[in-house]
């Protein structure tokens, strides 16, 4: 329960980065999943589901103000129950990986719902701040931002933890009914997502002058996997 | 039209400081005025130096609590072209006065959006995670995936930090003629190499991605080729993510069924 505790405590930091600040990357699940991997004892898993979940919403972009799935927020959920699930249920591991496919999905919606309230909270601030200039008082700006990625980071580490123990506990009901040879299907969902996300990803640089790299990218790749079985 | 050294006073420490403060830009993100509190929190800095007395003070965080809206990352050339425009408006030498502030950070918003959102989350950003995604399939060692991934950390951040820098600095000495400077072919030749990189990284993982599906079984290279073209073309046919996705996970367990 305690390594549950610190990973959402350490992906609710980690999604500060995803929009309220910094926004240097570490929030993507490419960076989060191995951070929260290695923290929670499963670096392994924590490298497969980033790379896996990273390529599903690498096609998806918040463009202006717009409202997007929470790409960041479900790796992160996904990630933490995932560690918790494979170390409870090390014999399902591979079907774990499906699930938790579905699961940050899932979670991703839920964490636009958070991220609404969020900035729905944020109003709060603004009014205080105009009816306090009003009357004449200045009040540091410094100290709403501090405030305010607090609250931030409060309300996302409630929903990891909330999620977390929800799914776990949802888990536990169908362990009569789970056989290892599920397992088989978390073995083809990772072929699947690979080429599901590289054919979204594709459409993002699909201009015609440059589709002689795609070659290019080929032949270095076809070199190097040659290599390797040589 | 003063030169640059003229027009030029803001010192190091203080671009510095308006650097690390447009970090903070949507950290009080919110409906009624999106990013204006962070915004002021990066101008306030300015506001306390060029402010001579409190009301003063309070009228110009007034004028930046106003609706405002940009690309986070491009939000600095903003925050760059008011520092000025402030100064010029508390020092008299300028033509300037608060309405036309007003006005012309309103002008900015659709510009700096745009521009951001074409260059950073269109190309910069994706291209950078899909060098990050080629080492974590090519690497098989642990730790040297862990260096990579610092890699591709520096990769991603060096245009970024590069972009808000530039920004305040080209802000701050164009004032009013800083839209000359927001445009994508300013940006194109830092925008080809992350393009091509991507596609030659796009490229790369297709070719491990075969290699794997072989590996294993016949069914699985089948399964991939299906969920790479139609995926592909969903997201062409403008559907969301999760519609490609979804169908590639049913085939996944039909295949596993199978």
């Amino acid at each position: 329960m305690e390594s549950v505790i610190l990973l959402c405590a350490v992906a609710a930091i980690l999604m500060l980065d995803n929009a309220a600040a910094f926004q240097m990357l570490l929030a993507q699940p490419i960076f989060a999943g191995p951070i929260l991997g290695y923290l929670g004892g499963n670096l392994e898993l924590g490298f497969e589901l980033g790379f896996l979940l990273q390529l599903i919403w690498l096609s998806s972009m918040p463009v202006g103000a717009a409202i997007v799935p929470e790409g960041n927020f479900g790796s992160m959920a996904a990630t933490i129950l995932g560690i918790f699930l494979t170390r409870m249920h090390p014999q399902y591991s591979e079907f774990i990986v499906f699930l938790m496919i579905v699961y940050g999905i899932l979670s991703s919606f839920i964490g636009t719902r958070a991220i609404h309230l969020i900035r729905k909270g944020n109003e709060i601030y603004l009014t205080w701040l105009n009816n306090k200039l009003n009357q004449g008082v200045i009040i540091s700006l410094g100290r709403v931002i501090f405030f305010s990625l607090l609250f931030n980071a409060l309300v996302v580490f409630i929903f990891f933890m909330v999620l977390t123990i929800l799914m776990a506990k949802f888990f536990e009901l169908f362990q009569g009914v789970l056989i290892a040879d599920l397992n088989k299907i978390g073995v083809y969902s990772r072929i699947a997502i690979l080429g599901s996300g590289i054919g979204m990803t594709a459409t993002l640089f699909k201009e015609k002058k440059w589709q002689a790299w795609y070659v290019v990218g080929l032949l270095i790749g076809g070199v190097t996997v040659f290599y390797e079985i040589l | 039209m003063k030169s640059f050294k003229n027009i030029f006073k803001l010192g190091t420490l203080d671009v510095l400081n308006l650097l690390w403060r447009s970090f903070f830009i949507q950290s009080v993100w919110n409906f009624k005025s999106m990013v204006s509190i962070g915004f002021c929190f990066a101008l306030s800095s300015i506001g306390r130096k060029v402010c001579k007395n409190r009301e003063d003070y309070v009228a110009f965080v007034k004028r930046h609590l106003a609706f405002f809206n940009a690309h986070p990352y491009f939000a600095s050339y903003a925050i760059g072209a008011i520092a000025r425009l402030e100064q010029e408006l508390h020092e008299k030498d300028g033509p300037t006065d608060p309405t036309t502030i007003e006005k012309f950070k309103n002008a900015l918003i659709s510009p700096l959006g745009a521009i951001g959102d074409r260059c950073c989350w269109a190309v910069i950003r994706p291209a950078s995670l899909i060098f990050g995604l080629v080492g974590l399939a090519y690497i098989e060692n642990q730790n040297l995936k862990i260096l990579y991934l610092f890699l591709t950390f520096v990769l991603y951040n060096i245009p970024h930090i590069y972009i808000r820098l530039k920004g305040i600095i080209d802000g701050y000495s164009s004032g009013f003629e800083i839209y000359k400077k927001i445009k994508i072919e300013n940006f194109e030749k830092l925008l080809n190499f992350f393009k091509i990189l991507a596609i030659i990284g796009l490229g790369m993982l297709i070719s491990w991605d075969i290699r794997e599906a072989l590996t294993h079984h016949w069914l699985m290279f089948l399964l991939f080729i299906a969920t790479l073209i139609s995926s592909f073309w969903m997201r062409l046919k403008k559907q969301m993510f999760y519609t490609p996705v979804m169908v590639s996970l049913v085939l996944a367990i039909v295949c596993g069924v199978i």
